[in-house]
């Protein structure tokens, strides 16, 4: 049953076995974990079914005093979640990103990568993926386009798998592939505009007693449950701690201050321009490729463990994205198909047709691939390229001073509002510049092409904050760890200090990793399910 | 000329026939032929030009390279670290050189292209060896 907080004039009161606070991929998951069991699930929302900025979205605002963080940009406040613009690109942690690394300070999970393992297959279903998931060695090996050997002591090729589209949309999307299971499900009630406005505690204040959530037209509910589980986000998980610990002064997992901190977000840099011989060879071979389940695959390359810690780096993969050579006759193609397909003629046909056959061969040899194993370069990036841009991702470095705090001013339910500071720097620079390094004279060994680095790449100089940006995934505010000084969280997601408030979603985790966090989200939340169901 | 910057089309003439093959062919063809192959400059006269698509931008890498490397500044100093104490010609000794780079990863920075040194050495030395033909 789905339900619109602001229906019911008269307030409410829900009795439950399990109250999530967000319906985002890690709330969603949870309850569609739940759905038909015999737990009675409520599950609150702060947005309605569809995007609203004055309802709902502007909550979402803050302020930032360290690197600018998209506090509204970045995340999305309504049922879905921020999965409502989630491009789809998955791939697993590695069992380096679970271990404590000695280089890198307050690294290292309370759970290793074969406690996620089984989670990991399942992640995989609730995130659309039919198909059994492939090794990259798999999937490299039925691609049909055999990687240079590059030095397998630095780099190896690793593969993002893209989750499937769905009708309407781009990629899988949480809320049209369960919003309907979640709204038939009898054992799970979901209210909508429903913001969180505060827990009560127990006497002793080792428990959550009930919650209240909140509409803007101020029709309240008040839920008791026997377990809550904070599914908001990366920032919004640590705000609503911060603002309880506040209000009670202290508890809910920050009697030591850890809270918010460590908070980070994935970096990406353009690092150099590679010029090949053979651009398009290049091209179908790191891309976005069609994958043998034809779902779109990226191949890249990333660290080896061996020289991560040899030479102390972070965890960083390296991809190619190409800019699409408009004077190509592929591109020339592409153009009059567009045209002829909303039924008008191309401009310019006479010189888009010269075009074509000017280069006819490298048009055929495209159409020959297609035609020989359906498995071409996906979407517009068969259009060649004359050369090739070197992309690193990477984590950064987790930082006590890094950190999301609450602001002096307040939202409309009366709530303090956000505030980031935001911190990477030297570290990231370096390892991210050693990987561009790496790729460049890997390229350059085989033969594959020479890479005009970027300034910041070789010069220390140039400011690593306007190198490398961050991609808005939001982690570490309430890391796990078996040790409350050290975190929030316990292996279980359970709130150190508190018997029955678990946080789900990538606040909890430790280090960030080099992968994409949303397989990694669902994963945990399936474990948590399970949790709480035993 | 350390001012100019090495256009992307100029090096890319330059690199991907330096790296992908000019060396090799030199290996196998007109390198075996040079004046005195123990003499890497007189190599480098005779027959760079014809295996090199653009030496105008190596050589500008080259005096690039010497401006952050003054101490190199020394045609018999480069031809030492290029070719010294090997054995073959100096085509082959000079791809030893950049694969044992590669695989070192002895690499340098010029003008932002990532080069093997022994790469980055030649443009020096093309450019030093220019210098004194002027």
């Amino acid at each position: 049953m789905i339900e619109d907080l602001r229906d019911h004039t008269r307030g409410l009161a829900v009795q439950a076995d399990v109250c999530l606070i967000g319906a985002g991929a890690a709330g969603i998951t949870v309850a569609r974990e739940l759905a038909g069991t015999e737990q009675r699930v409520c599950l609150v929302e702060g947005g309605g079914w569809q995007f609203e900025f004055a309802e709902s979205q502007s909550l979402y605002a803050g302020t930032n005093v360290g690197i600018p963080v998209p506090l509204q940009a970045g995340r999305l406040r309504f049922f879905g979640g921020t999965t409502n613009h989630w491009e789809g690109r998955c791939a697993f942690l590695s069992d380096v990103d679970f271990r404590r690394r000695p280089w890198i300070p307050h690294s290292g999970w309370p759970v290793d990568r074969a406690e996620l393992e089984p989670y990991y297959q399942r992640a995989c279903e609730v995130a659309g993926f039919e198909s059994k998931w492939r090794s990259d060695e798999e999937t490299l090996a039925l691609l049909e386009a055999p990687l240079p050997v590059l030095n397998p002591d630095w780099l190896r090729p690793f593969i993002w798998h893209y989750a499937p589209a769905m009708r309407g949309a781009s990629t899988w999307r949480w809320a049209k592939a369960y919003g309907t299971l979640l709204a038939e499900a009898v054992n799970v009630r979901t209210l909508l505009h429903a913001n969180f406005a505060e827990f009560s505690l127990s006497r002793d204040r080792t428990r959550v007693a009930s919650l209240t959530v909140r509409s803007l037209n101020g029709v309240a509910a008040t839920i008791e449950a026997k377990n809550y589980v904070l599914c908001c986000g990366g920032i919004e998980n640590a705000r609503l701690l911060l603002l309880e610990s506040q209000r009670n002064s202290g508890g809910f997992g920050n009697d030591r201050d850890r809270v918010g901190r460590y908070f980070m977000q994935h970096l990406r840099g353009r690092a150099g321009l590679i010029a090949s011989a053979e651009p398009l060879r290049l091209q179908n071979q790191f891309n976005l490729l069609r994958g043998p389940d034809g779902l779109q695959v990226e191949v890249g390359m990333i660290l080896t463990p061996e020289i991560m810690e040899r030479e102390e780096l972070l965890h960083c993969s390296s991809i190619l994205q190409y800019e699409p050579d408009r004077e190509s006759g592929i591109a020339a193609a592409h153009d009059i198909w567009g045209a002829l397909q909303t039924g008008h003629w191309p401009p310019d046909i006479g010189d888009k047709v010269g075009r074509i056959a000017e280069n006819f061969r490298e048009l055929a040899g495209v159409l020959e691939r297609k035609l020989a194993s359906h498995r071409t370069l996906a979407g517009s990036s068969v259009t060649p390229s004359k050369s090739a841009v070197l992309v690193v991702d990477l984590e950064p470095a987790p930082d006590p001073e890094s950190r999301v705090m609450l602001a002096d001013d307040r939202d409309a339910l009366g709530l303090r509002r956000v505030r980031t500071d935001w911190r990477h720097g030297e570290r990231e620079r370096q390892t991210a510049a050693r990987v561009a390094s790496l790729v460049a004279a890997e390229f350059a060994r085989v033969g594959i092409g020479r890479t005009r680095l970027e300034p910041w790449v070789q010069d220390e100089r140039v400011s690593p904050v306007d190198a490398l940006q961050g991609v808005p995934h939001y982690i570490g505010t309430t890391r796990m760890s078996d040790d409350p000084g050290e975190g929030v969280v316990d292996r279980n997601c359970a709130v150190h200090g508190m018997e029955n408030l678990y946080v789900a979603g990538s606040s909890v985790f430790p280090t960030a990793g080099q992968a994409n966090p949303t397989l990694t989200i669902v994963a945990l939340a399936l474990r948590l399910a399970k949790h709480l169901r035993e | 000329m350390t001012g100019q910057q090495v256009n992307r089309r100029e090096l890319m003439c330059a690199l991907l026939g330096f790296g992908a093959g000019a060396l090799a062919c030199a290996a196998g063809g007109r390198g075996h032929m040079g004046p005195n192959p123990g003499s890497l400059g007189d190599w480098l006269r005779y027959c760079a030009a014809d295996f090199f698509p653009d030496l105008t931008a190596l050589r500008r890498l080259g005096a690039i390279y010497l401006v952050a490397h003054p101490e190199e500044r020394s045609r018999a100093l480069l031809s030492r670290l290029l070719i010294g104490g090997g054995d073959g010609t100096i085509p082959s000794r000079l791809l030893s050189a950049v694969a044992r780079d590669w695989s070192s990863n002895h690499v340098a920075v010029v003008d932002g292209w990532l080069l093997a040194r022994s790469e980055a050495r030649l443009c020096a030395l093309l450019h030093l060896e220019e210098t004194v033909r002027a």
